[in-house]
């Protein structure tokens, strides 16, 4: 089980260096190259001026999605086969921003809510620039610290990102995935009389092209419901590793990019190592607590006691609403025997056979390092502590990260990092021969606050309202961890869920909806589609203009009192920084949440 | 005017390219070079009527549940190939934990040679020797009750069992009476939800050691109407109780002799449509057994037609990447397939 990551991660790293010397190669050109790029070139351009285009270029994109989205009724039959509706206006409205931020947060279901038209136009066309947009800035803020006034010019790099990175990339695994026995067709649903009797409508399309481009794309949002579980989107150990890879060869790439272009691969090297080892870690913890272990809820358990042997008493509401005191029944608390399972390769509950024991928790780990977000089990069914690998990736969300914008936040805790190294041996901080000032620690702590905030202000909001109690899927402390999951998961751009979570409306016409909608379905869908876009945007514009303001400043000549930013030494002092600062905000809700889960009665609520 | 034109083309040429240009290309490829895998790899056989059908995609599980066939994984979506999707049940969960004892009550064995009765014949006789058994359950097994009371449920018609509550509910008006004493600060009429717990006492009073479960009975004219009667210890027991049975402290040398179950077997996928299972599974003496029993012919020999299915078995498996992850699976539907080519089904389905 531990051989699957090995191979992946393996393979990842191989590519990323041959593909990340590419990207350098095609990306970082100042002027066009041929007919087309001269056409789309508008010259370069100051730091406001890029970020300017760049908004102006997502709202274009918005808009064209939504109205995508918003005519799905209409689309012609070729592109809906099986006549889907329209969807509810929050649903458009949160897919929208969904797509359009990179996150691929998925309140509806694949198969069951959209038309090929939809799945193509609004779906995979965003799949496409979106990453390109991540990828356009990151090379705005990567000449910044070359010391470049222009950071090049926006629409040239949407262009040359989409086209010659993410087109020829998805055009090969797209192949390699229908070749691996992925679907790539315009028929309808399947019919089939099964071999016992009965029929089966079997849903299929073009997932192929979809699949290929949101794995590499750090999208994450499936052709299906279950996603990447889903034979269809992955049907066996092949694809499955193939996907995986998919997950974070471009983010990987984006590091080797970044040394080249900066000429100091040392450095690049040190984010490289702080990345894999977070990674590492994640993936490890994850095998560890769902594959060495069984499903808690299943196998054995420990009596639950306080340290003198007594029951637990608890807090609790009686009949007419007044708090009391009560013991905890002893039913509850009592040792668990075991259910006769034999669980020795893991945690199976939501998990597909095909994949190989371990393949899980590994891909929970790559797709929120990487702010993907696919899946390929069911992050709601992983054990309680398992649990902890998506979150704590999606939490830190600078371990290789999204495309582009994952290298961009980890540029924010790189320059935390000089300052408090600056602090202790009593220097001005420097980063890459620039001073880091006041000015650029203000735009840092922005873009480092932007992320908790958004987290931790909506949750409480949605858990104060009851509209968090009243959507779980779980009970308890599980419950209270798919809210943290869906608000982490839209804050990091990722897009993954503990999908137990009640928040799909569906079709708008509520007659045609095969279950009922969620209850705050559409609280669910302006929240988190708000928190989306304020996530992508803010944590893009700050460090460019953090860039622009150190490109603006003289160098400092190079000198021993220098602090090195290329030795392990301060790769140490890297993943420190991203620990402290990362981690330690979200403790709290990690101890009401999988802590609280795992050290609880199980199953909860008996 | 430079950005107009900018962002026009942009959003033209690389809708072109990626929308248009680029799906068709795979599209082209996959139905030239990859024509049944990128039509969803579906497979055909023959119908009962003798003519082609498809009977399915061996990449989607479908349901079994006759005795000659192999089981597939529970599926959290009833094997919807429309809707896919898992329970999203935690380990915390206990519906989760209900849901495979339920599954597990009815086809628990013990370990050959170790105990002189079945499982299901101890469960009987451990809930008859408590006349209340029942109502212990109903307070300790909350949500497995409640679930029982809101089987076959919409918004707002109960199923047979809620029914039964309710109807029991008038003919025994202690029982609202009781709980509208508890429930001071609630001025609606209880639901059968509510009622759960002092039903259950009310009737193991009534009928001790017996169990409320869903019966068909035949009318005058001949049709059959399912409905709730007290019942000395049948299959919903061995499902509902088998958890608390095995819980029983008393019960534990019992409990130590059972044969352990594959965890693919009582498992849901993440899709609901794993067309695998572990061949662990398939060997199973809760898979292969029955497989093998059915597919015998009265009178024929038992051992070689076992020795052949599991070489057809075997056949069949595979270990994932190579060999190099995993342990071997099966593909249901193709094992299944293959049984019917290979091995009659002496009774008519």
């Amino acid at each position: 089980m531990i051989l699957l990551p090995i191979i992946i991660i393996g393979v990842s790293i191989a590519l990323s260096i041959p593909l990340g010397r590419y990207m350098a190669r095609v990306l970082d050109r100042e002027s066009p190259n041929n007919a087309i790029e001269r056409l789309i070139d508008t010259g370069q351009q100051p730091w406001k001026s890029y970020c300017y285009a760049m908004l102006l270029f997502n709202v274009v994109v918005f808009v064209f999605g939504f109205s995508v989205l918003a005519t799905q009724e209409w689309h012609p039959a070729f592109l809906n086969p099986d006549n889907k509706g329209m969807l509810s206006p929050s649903t458009i409205f949160n897919t929208a921003c969904s797509f359009l931020t990179n996150t691929n947060l998925q309140h509806y279901s694949g198969e069951v809510h959209l038309s090929y038209g939809s799945q193509l136009f609004a779906i995979m066309f965003k799949q496409f620039v979106t990453p390109a947009i991540g990828l356009a800035a990151l090379l705005a803020v990567t000449r910044g610290l070359r010391g470049e006034q222009n950071l090049g010019n926006f629409y040239l790099d949407l262009w040359r990102g989409t086209i010659y990175i993410m087109l020829p990339l998805s055009v090969i695994v797209g192949v390699l995935l229908i070749a691996g026995d992925v679907p790539m067709t315009f028929q309808g649903n399947a019919n089939a009389t099964m071999l016992s009797g009965g029929e089966q409508s079997i849903a299929r399309g073009p997932v192929a092209a979809v699949v290929a481009i949101k794995q590499l794309g750090t999208n994450g949002g499936g052709f299906f419901g279950p996603n990447s579980a889903h034979p269809f989107e992955n049907p066996n150990a092949w694809t499955n590793v193939l996907e995986c890879v998919c997950i974070i060869l471009i983010p990987m790439s984006c590091l080797v990019m970044f040394g080249r272009m900066i000429r100091n691969m040392p450095h690049a090297a040190v984010i490289f190592g702080v990345s894999l080892a977070i990674l590492t870690v994640l993936t490890v913890w994850g095998i560890y607590h769902d594959t060495v272990k069984p499903n808690m809820g299943l196998a054995v358990g420990p009596p639950i006691m306080g340290a003198d042997g007594k029951p637990y008493q608890v807090t609790t509401l009686n009949a007419d609403g007044q708090t009391e005191q009560m013991l905890l029944p002893e039913h509850a608390t009592r040792e668990r025997i075991g259910l006769p399972v034999t669980q020795d390769t893991g945690n199976l509950e939501g998990k597909e056979l095909r994949f190989g024991p371990g393949a899980g928790p590994t891909w929970a780990a790559a797709t929120t390092c990487t702010s993907n977000g696919s899946v390929n089990c069911m992050h709601d069914s992983l054990n309680p502590l398992a649990g902890l690998t998506p979150l704590g990736g999606m939490w830190l969300n600078c371990a290789f990260g999204g495309v582009g914008v994952g290298l961009i936040n980890m540029l924010i805790y790189l320059i935390i990092a000089v300052f408090l190294s600056g602090l202790m041996v009593g220097r001005t901080p420097e980063y890459l021969g620039k001073k880091v000032e006041a000015k650029e620690m203000k735009l840092a702590a922005l873009t480092l606050l932007v992320h908790p905030i958004l987290i931790l202000a909506p949750l409480g909001l949605f858990a104060a309202a009851g509209w968090l109690d009243a959507s779980t899927n779980n009970p308890g402390a599980h419950g209270f961890s798919e809210g943290v999951y869906e608000f982490t998961s839209s804050s990091a751009n990722n897009g993954s869920g503990f999908e137990g979570l009640g928040d799909t409306y569906g079709f708008h016409n509520k007659d045609k909806n095969p279950s009922p909608p969620a209850p705050f379905a559409p609280h669910w869908d302006i929240a988190c589609g708000l928190v989306m876009i304020l996530a992508r945007f803010i944590p893009i514009i700050a460090p460019i203009a953090l860039a622009a303001s150190l490109a603006a400043k003289k160098p400092t000549p190079f000198n021993s009192g220098t602090l090195r930013t290329d030795t392990v030494t301060f790769g140490c002092v890297l993943l420190g920084t991203i620990l402290l600062v990362g981690a330690l905000m979200f403790l709290p809700v990690a101890a009401l949440g999988p802590m609280a889960e795992h050290f609880g009665p199980l199953p909860f609520g008996r | 005017m430079k950005h107009v034109r900018a962002n026009l083309l942009l959003l033209g040429l690389s809708f072109a390219i990626c929308c248009i240009a680029y799906p068709s290309l795979l599209w082209a490829i996959g139905q030239t070079i990859f024509l049944t895998k990128s039509n969803g790899s579906l497979m055909t056989g023959m119908g009962q009527d003798g003519t082609q059908r498809t009977i399915g995609s061996r990449q989607i599980a479908q349901s079994f549940t006759g005795d000659e066939y192999f089981w597939p994984r529970p599926s959290a979506a009833s094997y919807n190939a429309t809707a896919a999707g898992g329970s999203n049940w935690g380990a915390n969960n206990p519906k989760l934990r209900d849901r495979v004892a339920q599954q597990l009550g009815p086809i628990i064995r013990y370990k050959p040679g170790t105990q002189p009765r079945t499982p299901q014949q101890d469960i009987e006789d451990w809930f008859a020797a408590k006349p209340d058994r029942a109502a212990d359950w109903a307070r300790e097994y909350s949500v497995a009750a409640a679930n029982w009371a809101m089987a076959d449920s919409t918004n707002n018609t109960y199923g047979l069992q809620g029914n039964f509550i309710l109807a029991w509910a008038e003919h025994h008006p202690d029982l609202i009476e009781q709980w509208k004493n508890a429930n001071r600060a609630k001025t609606d009429h209880p639901k059968p939800v509510d009622l759960i717990p002092l039903f259950f006492v009310s009737f193991a009073r009534a009928h001790p050691g017996k169990w409320p479960a869903v019966v068909e009975v035949k009318q005058t004219d001949g049709s059959v109407i399912k409905q709730v009667e007290p019942v000395a210890p049948d299959a919903s027991v061995h499902a509902n109780f088998f958890d608390m049975w095995l819980q029983d402290p008393a019960n534990r040398p019992k409990t130590a002799d059972l044969e352990p179950v594959p965890a693919d077997m009582v498992t849901a996928s993440g899709s609901g449509l794993d067309p695998h299972i572990t061949l662990r599974n398939a060997m199973s003496v809760y898979q292969f057994d029955r497989v093998a029993a059915k597919r015998t012919l009265p009178g024929g020999n038992a051992a070689k037609i076992r020795n052949d299915i599991e070489k057809l078995v075997r056949k069949h498996s595979f270990t994932p990447l190579c060999g190099l992850v995993g342990e071997p699976l099966v593909n249901l539907l193709e094992l299944n397939v293959d049984l019917d080519r290979h091995f009659t089904v002496p009774s008519v389905r």
